[in-house]
């Protein structure tokens, strides 16, 4: 297997001429801004496990694309279709459209799919990440029956100019190249992030008997501009305007039992958002409006066939939050969606989808107990959808120890291609509903063993009536969308983190998690045949991870592990569990307002040779090697 | 709009039957040593007495009638090669000999199901957008017409007609699509190569023909693998890609036909191998009473059928009639008169099986399938 490519020859130069320029480091700049300012869109549910990510702990990732974030440290099982190949998500055993995506607080999902290929999302494009495990579709909407991410981009905290660039290679002819530059000064902040990707992604892997095949047909190809503009107009008024494009035009590769592919597909992707952020005297006003388009190019030469694709969508939020006494705090608000669509699979017909909703929070502190209740009704074409109530509680028992709990209703509309594609698409579906509880304990003892210690354990038990499926019904001979089952998942996740500092200019922390999960089927199917009480295809019952990381002034080194139990495919076969290490390195040189990133990746350190998807095989050991020269100024 | 029946007759009369047809292919040579015995019987009677003439008569007409076929070659439909007829004229299926191959076409997105009828000739071009040619690239016996067939779901069905209609089927070509063929030569983005990532997977795709009489299905089927990649040596492993011709005859008598599709490589949704096949010249048996004015065949009920002991026979007719209790190789058992009213047929001295009574009056005829359980 080739690791080094000859591209990483330009690196070790380059990192030369960074170390030549090597002055005394300094452990508080050790990466690019940490941006801790700017209230959370919308605070997190009560009663709700969380997990966060400041752009310090994104840095490790930025030549990635969003799973290996949700992969490696946050429970949520990705299925990747392979290197540079799509992948969705699944949370406590949802299914890909049960996780809403949101972008500085709009949804990103498809509305053609009610999903979101998380292989497209740049880690660049991302300041901080929030992980809401468990359904909450009063404060997100339809599709967040098993979690929300939202992913939020800020403005610089200070007064300055920070601009760099980045250059990684890797294996399979990765080359990633990034600009960006972040400014604020007076009432503006203007921030532009550029990104260029290429890969081949011609690994080889393992047969089952052992030989070596290289894979064909892989090569990935993404450009991308994020821009960002932030202006005060006065200190109780901010707008901010963000516009985001992107195209990734990549092959699909063939299956293992596939001689050759000659698919590929382009993703066009323009978002563009106006958002104003008022501060009243006794309330905070927030108008997001968005515009997304996104088009599908699918073309497969071998079947002469090509498919084009492409939808629109209006977005409009209006949220006001008002703080009535010092402990009860009141959110409210009202939500609009306007879709279309158009595929070859609509027949000629272009649909279109408007939506609906107002939905309202009262918080309410009273003493060591919070409670929270939230509601929300929808309105799809005319049609109520469940009204969907939701009521966390969360309880300081110790100054260390905190419970939580919660029980909530949820749903999700039929996408626009379960009700319109045809053949098969059925405009009777009924919105998927069900309700989910859980209940948690979260201790935290700020001295153990000498460091921070933290430790959560979250048990949930949630059901999902009216499953939407596509599978064949009797008598029928094509694949139609039907409310053919109902999934009971429950499980048990924990956590625990350890941290802790040597010295002034030392440190080592250690995170980690568990998850149990078990989401099956409850009715006994045909066509899918699916047993009642079986475990869903591609949901392991096991995963775990372990972070690992240790710093030293401005070096810092980290380990990953991951393991994730077996899962059943789709073709009546258990695919085997599988254990994943990661290594990273990071080191900082700094003069004057220069500075020079370092850093060294090494994936699927023990070579391991597994499958995430039947049939699509994964790339064995494989490396990167960067530099992110940046320069820094405070005014 | 249907399509004006096109029909090829072998009516095999008295003097014809000293020249058996060639069989169509040496694969065919079940049918012909079938044809062989009678003719041997008949030799053999010729030499008796006046009884046995009489036998010999009786035979000869059975056999006769017994052994008129009819191909269905789908060639009535006209098609130049590379045309193909998938129901979009809603014509609901397609008539050729004394087959009809029903046909589900849905207007709103384009699709057919059931039975479609080729002449395309695309070998090439692999997944869905070529389903409509067979690997062949042509019909069998270097016919241009052929139709194919998507059984992948709950199966595929062909309607025997008129004068064939509760008859033997005699047999049939079959061979792959190239949809099939090509996906499971090479693999696709659904259905794997067959022999999987190795080669040794011992993956087949096998089609399984019963028979539909009576409106129950028989359990005797006929099995044919499209392909076979069971064998230890790899090279002994196949995908049909030849017209081959199937023997039916073990199916017995039918009313229709039912073919269904078994892969190696299944998952949740069913079959994951693309479940078409395709079929030509499908040979049907007519029944005795082709050539004859009929009587009608409501007038004579039977209860209870299948029977253990003894068959209720109500002739609802006001004259009495000749009738004769054949079993399947046209040999008499049993005569009698049929009084009109009911008659009990005593069955409990017949081996299980099928049988057939036969009613004749004033030279018209009707048969009934009887079945002793």
């Amino acid at each position: 297997m080739r690791i080094f490519p000859n591209g990483i020859i330009i690196a070790l130069f380059l990192l030369l001429c960074a170390a030549t320029a090597s002055a005394q480091a300094d452990t508080a700049l050790l990466l690019p801004t940490a941006e801790v300012e700017g209230q959370r869109l919308r605070r997190a549910f009560a009663g709700q496990a969380t997990t966060s990510w400041d752009s310090s702990s994104l840095s490790r990732y930025t030549t990635y694309n969003l799973p290996a974030l949700l992969e490696r440290e946050s429970g949520v099982f990705v299925k990747s279709y392979g290197a540079g190949s799509s992948a969705t998500t699944s949370i406590r055993g949802g299914s890909a459209s049960h996780t809403a995506v949101t972008w500085n607080g709009l949804p990103l999902q498809s509305p053609m799919l009610g999903q979101l290929d998380f292989s497209l999302l740049p880690m660049l494009f991302v300041d901080e990440a929030q992980l809401q495990r468990g359904g909450n579709t009063a404060s997100w909407g339809s599709g967040a029956l098993g979690g929300t991410i939202g992913l939020q981009n800020q403005p610089l905290s200070y007064e300055g100019l920070e601009a760099g660039l980045q250059s990684a290679l890797g294996s399979f002819g990765l080359q990633d190249w990034q600009a960006s530059a972040r400014y604020r000064s007076g009432a503006w902040g203007i921030n532009t992030r550029l990104l260029h990707r290429t890969a081949r992604n011609d690994f080889s892997y393992r047969l089952a008997n052992g030989t070596e095949r290289q894979q064909s047909n892989a090569a990935f190809q993404q450009q991308g501009i994020l821009q960002e503009i932030y202006w005060d107009a006065d200190a109780r008024n901010r707008l901010s305007l963000f516009a985001w494009w992107q195209a990734t035009e990549r092959e699909l590769p063939p299956l293992t039992t596939q001689n050759i592919s000659l698919a590929a597909q382009r993703d066009s992707t323009l978002r563009t958002s106006l958002q104003w952020r008022h501060l009243g005297d006794e309330a905070v006003w927030n108008l997001r409006l968005g515009w997304f388009r996104e088009a599908i190019d699918y073309r497969d030469e071998l079947i002469l066939l090509r498919s084009l694709s492409h939808f629109h969508t209006l977005l409009g939020e209006l949220e006001g939050q008002w703080q009535l006494a010092t402990e009860t705090e009141l959110e409210g608000g009202i939500f609009y969606n306007y879709t279309t669509a158009l595929a070859e699979g609509y027949r000629g017909q272009q649909p279109q989808q408007n939506r609906q909703a107002v939905f309202a929070s009262l918080r309410q502190q009273l003493g060591d107990w919070q409670l929270q209740l939230s509601v929300r009704q929808a309105l799809v074409d005319g049609e109520w959808v469940p009204f969907v109530p939701a009521l966390g509680v969360e309880y300081q028992w110790l100054p260390e120890l905190q419970l939580h709990g919660s029980l909530r209703r949820n749903y999700r509309i039929p996408t626009l291609n379960d009700l319109y594609w045809q053949p098969g698409g059925n405009p009777d579906l009924q919105p998927e509903e069900g309700w989910s509880m859980e209940a948690g304990a979260a201790l935290e003892l700020p001295s153990l063993l000498g460091g921070d210690f933290a430790y959560s354990a979250t048990v949930f038990n949630r059901y999902i009536d009216n499953w939407i499926l596509w599978g064949v019904a009797e008598g029928q001979s094509f694949f139609s969308a039907n409310n053919l089952t109902k999934v009971h998942s429950r499980g048990l996740e924990q956590r625990l983190e350890w941290e802790k500092e040597i010295g002034h200019k030392a440190g080592l922390r250690l995170y980690g998690g568990y998850d149990y999960i078990r989401s099956t089927n409850e009715l006994a199917l045909e066509r899918p045949r699916l047993a009642a009480g079986e475990q869903l295809a591609y949901t392991p019952e096991h995963q775990g991870f372990v972070l690992a990381e240790w710093w030293w002034k401005t070096l810092r080194l980290s380990y990953q592990h991951r393991w994730v139990g077996p899962v059943r495919s789709l073709n009546k076969m258990e695919l085997p569990a599988y254990q994943l290490g990661y290594v990273q390195g990071d080191y900082l040189l700094r003069r004057k307002a220069f500075r020079a990133n370092i850093f060294l990746r090494l994936d699927n350190l023990w070579d391991a040779d597994y499958r995430i998807l039947h049939r699509r095989p994964m790339p064995g050991r494989s490396c990167q090697i960067g530099i992110h020269l940046f320069f820094k100024q405070t005014k | 709009m249907m399509h004006q029946r096109h029909t090829t007759r072998h009516f095999s009369k008295g003097i014809d039957f000293f020249s058996l047809r060639t069989p169509p292919s040496p694969l065919k040579a079940g049918t012909a040593a079938r044809k062989n015995q009678s003719l041997l019987l008949m030799k053999s009677s010729l030499s008796s007495g006046l009884h046995q003439r009489f036998t010999l008569f009786l035979l000869l007409l059975i056999s006769c009638t017994l052994s008129a076929q009819t191909t269905a070659g789908f060639e009535n439909f006209g098609l130049a090669p590379g045309e193909a007829l998938n129901g979009s004229d809603g014509s609901g299926g397609f008539a050729s000999g004394n087959i009809f191959l029903p046909n589900d076409y849905n207007e709103d997105f384009n699709a057919w199901s059931g039975w479609a009828i080729s002449a395309t000739t695309d070998t090439e071009t692999p997944g869905f957008t070529n389903d409509l040619s067979a690997i062949t690239g042509g019909g069998a016996e270097g016919s241009t017409t052929y139709a194919v067939t998507f059984a992948g779901g709950d199966g595929s069905v062909i309607e025997l007609e008129g004068e064939a209609a509760g008859g033997v089927v005699e047999g049939l070509f079959v061979t792959n699509s190239t949809y099939a063929t090509l996906s499971m030569l090479n693999g696709d983005g659904f259905a794997k190569k067959f022999g999987g990532e190795t080669g040794d997977d011992p993956d087949f795709f096998k089609l399984t023909v019963r028979a539909y009489l009576d409106g129950s299905l028989s359990i005797d089927s006929v099995e044919f693998y499209l392909a076979d990649y069971r064998f230890e040596d790899n090279s002994q492993d196949y995908i049909v890609q030849e017209w081959t011709y199937l023997d039916l005859t073990p199916l017995g008598n039918a009313d229709s036909l039912f073919f269904s599709l078994a892969s190696s490589d299944v998952g949740d949704f069913g079959i994951n191998t693309p479940g078409y096949f395709c079929i030509d010249n499908l040979t049907t048996t007519d029944m005795i009473v082709n050539s004859r004015q009929q009587l009608p065949a409501q007038r004579l009920a039977v209860f209870p059928n299948p029977a253990r002991s003894h068959w209720q026979l109500d002739w609802q007719m006001e004259e009495e009639a000749d009738a004769q209790l054949l079993n399947m190789q046209g040999q008499q058992l049993r005569q009698f008169r049929l009084q009109p009213g009911q008659t009990l047929v005593d069955a409990s001295g017949l081996q299980a099986g099928m049988y057939l009574l036969r009613i004749q009056q004033d030279g018209r005829y009707v048969t009934k399938q009887l079945i002793r359980q």
